[in-house]
């Protein structure tokens, strides 16, 4: 499988502290990557269907199947490292193999702390390193704040749910408050009577409507339609300074050196509650300082790191060559949500990994 | 390939109004070979050889640089090509097959009017049962092209066959994308369109390929349909000349 002397001395790295070795198997229904990540990833996916229609791809990372081992039970909570081939189809214009071999760790159930997001960073970028990558720079962000900033922020709770999910859209959280902002999001139609209804009463104004149009409830309750208007009535478009604010801090970028006080500041100038995420932000900083990670000193923050995998839910970072952030060698971070998601809710286990990609581990090394 | 390779419906309505189009133009379409009638040729463009296909195949051949020029609906060509623009150049749309490729929701949904509202419901709907939204259509890449574009995710697609409009109520889907011409047939079926759920205004075109092979007699052949067309139409563009510039033109 490994056929690099840099790619092994990467796994090594890995291996080291990351238990014992996953075998994910290659094949994985369709449908475990469909639910959690949705539609958008299926043009990428490499699927196909046999004869009683089942849905099936190959795995399109290493992530997903050896979580999906650990929140079966196949697999025990614990550390795993792992390497092989994974799958994607390339976009437009891109000169990427559908195959790459990928290196990586998943460590589940240590409770999440900033030592253990430090400790991950270093193996992570030390691998790269022994698998000799050079000229890259790491990017990194903390997906923990924005969701602090949200709860902070006098949102209304439909909003707060609506920005959650944008931060992993293509159309993300800034082009959609700029929508409300126009007035296309829709909030304020006729239904602010219902507002002031009770539930019950809620419903019974949806069936007689239902009835007056001579429909039957498809696909929802008349309970759940009802819920939901109710819902609607109470929403409250963005205040513009609240839009505002969010803009600002989705905008942020700063060495990591300028990085805490940027954050603080922010945080002063918009009167905003977020100490917690930052005080374990500052612990984090501290800790990996001490390891000394390479690539470390000339790392950035960015507010909007971690918006391509809507599993990210803390710690995240890339190292990619400069000038080319949208090839990273290296991808990983916290996501914590992840064994509850693929269980169902039966467990939950914090979690963090990184991956490696060992056909551009080379690539800084050539140029 | 040096005639001019067009294709045209081999059925129905839009074949009646494709004939009836180029006749105005002054090409009448004669058919060879029998009744089956697959080809067909028109006396006064020499140059073009006419093949009589299904919207689809004509979609796709154009797509696949099968044909120089075709006639199709927009909704199947960027339905089929992953970016349309790049393979092919719509050269001259024709007025007739119109059809809007929309998103449609049950009535009984009286909460739901836009995809903003598709995308709060999808999210709810995955909280409270786990599973997604589903929509139903034929149209896969043009849904999920939309519903990423409109910020909507938490949805699944079910691939239809037929009948689409009729999935809701069969409990197969929530939702459904598919073409109306009139609304009718959605209406029936206890659907409504939502407001910004307008994914394409289609009609038939007359499109060219920029992937067949184009040599100077093709290229002339275009030239003398396309200025034919414009002259009965009374019109003049300069559609021709930026065809032939996206063209690489190979000697014959």
């Amino acid at each position: 499988m490994i056929r690099s002397t840099q790619a092994a001395a990467a796994l090594a790295r890995i291996a080291r502290v990351s238990g014992v070795r996953a075998e994910p198997q290659t094949l994985m229904p369709a449908e475990v990557i469909l639910e959690l990540s949705g539609e958008v990833v299926r043009s990428r996916l490499c699927t196909f269907t046999d004869a009683s229609g089942n849905e099936h791809c190959l795995r399109p990372d290493l992530t997903t199947p050896i979580a999906q081992m650990a929140a079966s039970g196949e697999l025990p909570i614990a550390r795993y490292h792992g390497s092989g081939p994974v799958y994607r189809l390339p976009p437009r214009d891109s000169n990427d193999p559908v195959e790459h071999l990928q290196i990586g760790f998943e460590w589940f159930g240590n409770g999440g702390s900033p030592a253990e997001d430090a400790e991950a960073l270093a193996v992570a970028l030390e691998a790269a390193q022994a698998g000799g990558a050079t000229g890259a720079v790491v990017r990194f962000g903390d997906v923990a704040i924005y969701h602090a900033i949200l709860v902070a922020m006098p949102f209304s709770p439909q909003w707060r749910d609506r920005l959650r999910r944008a931060f992993f859209r293509r159309k993300g959280p800034r082009e959609l408050l700029a929508d409300a902002a126009k007035g296309h999001a829709g909030a304020a139609e006729a239904i602010a009577s219902l507002g002031s209804l009770s539930p019950a009463e809620a419903a019974r104004g949806v069936q007689l409507e239902l009835a007056r149009l001579g429909v039957e409830p498809v696909g929802r309750t008349v309970e759940d339609i009802a819920a939901r208007l109710r819902d609607k009535a109470a929403d409250i478009a963005p205040a513009a300074a609240a839009s505002d604010s969010l803009a600002k801090y989705l905008q942020l970028a700063a060495p990591v050196s300028a990085s805490l006080s940027t954050l603080q500041a922010f945080a002063r100038d918009t009167g905003l509650d977020i100490g917690g995420v930052l005080d374990a932000y500052a612990e984090r900083l501290g800790l990996i300082a001490r390891l000394k990670p390479p690539f470390w000193s000339d790392a950035v923050f960015t507010a909007e790191a971690g918006r391509r995998f809507e599993y990210y839910d803390g710690f995240v970072f890339e190292l990619a060559r400069e000038g080319a952030s949208d090839r990273p060698i290296v991808s990983g971070g916290r996501y914590d949500g992840l064994i509850a998601r693929l269980s169902g809710g039966t467990k939950a286990a914090s979690a963090i990994g990184a991956a490696l990609r060992a056909d551009r581990l080379g690539e800084g090394a050539r140029s | 390939m040096t005639t001019l390779k067009l294709a045209i419906p081999s059925k129905g309505r839009l074949k009646e109004q494709t004939e009836a189009f180029f006749a105005a133009a002054g090409f009448r379409i004669e058919p060879l070979g029998g009744a089956r009638g697959y080809f067909a040729r028109i006396a006064t463009l020499p140059d073009v050889e006419v093949r009589l296909l299904s919207a689809g195949e004509i979609a796709s051949g154009v797509i696949a640089g099968d044909f120089h020029v075709g006639v199709s609906g927009e909704d199947l060509l960027r339905e089929q090509a992953g970016d349309l623009d790049r393979v092919a150049y719509l050269l001259v749309p024709l007025g007739f097959g119109r059809a809007d490729l929309v998103v449609a929701a049950p009535k009984s949904w009286l909460d739901v009017e836009t995809m903003a509202d598709v995308d709060d419901v999808a999210a709810r709907m995955e909280a409270s049962t786990g599973r997604k939204l589903r929509v139903a259509t034929k149209y896969v890449r043009s849904t999920r092209r939309f519903f990423t574009d409109e910020g909507v995710g938490h949805y699944r697609i079910v691939e239809s066959a037929g009948a689409t409009e009729g999935a809701p109520a069969a409990g197969v889907a929530e939702l459904v994308v598919d073409i109306t011409t009139t609304g009718a047939t959605l209406e029936s079926n206890g659907l409504k369109v939502l407001r910004d759920g307008v994914i394409l205004r289609s009609q038939a075109q007359l499109v060219a390929s920029l992937g067949a092979e184009w040599s100077p007699t093709s290229v002339s052949a275009i030239g003398e349909m396309v200025r034919g067309i414009e002259a009965a139409a009374g019109v003049s563009s300069d559609r021709l000349q930026r065809l032939v510039s996206a063209l690489v033109v190979t000697a014959a």
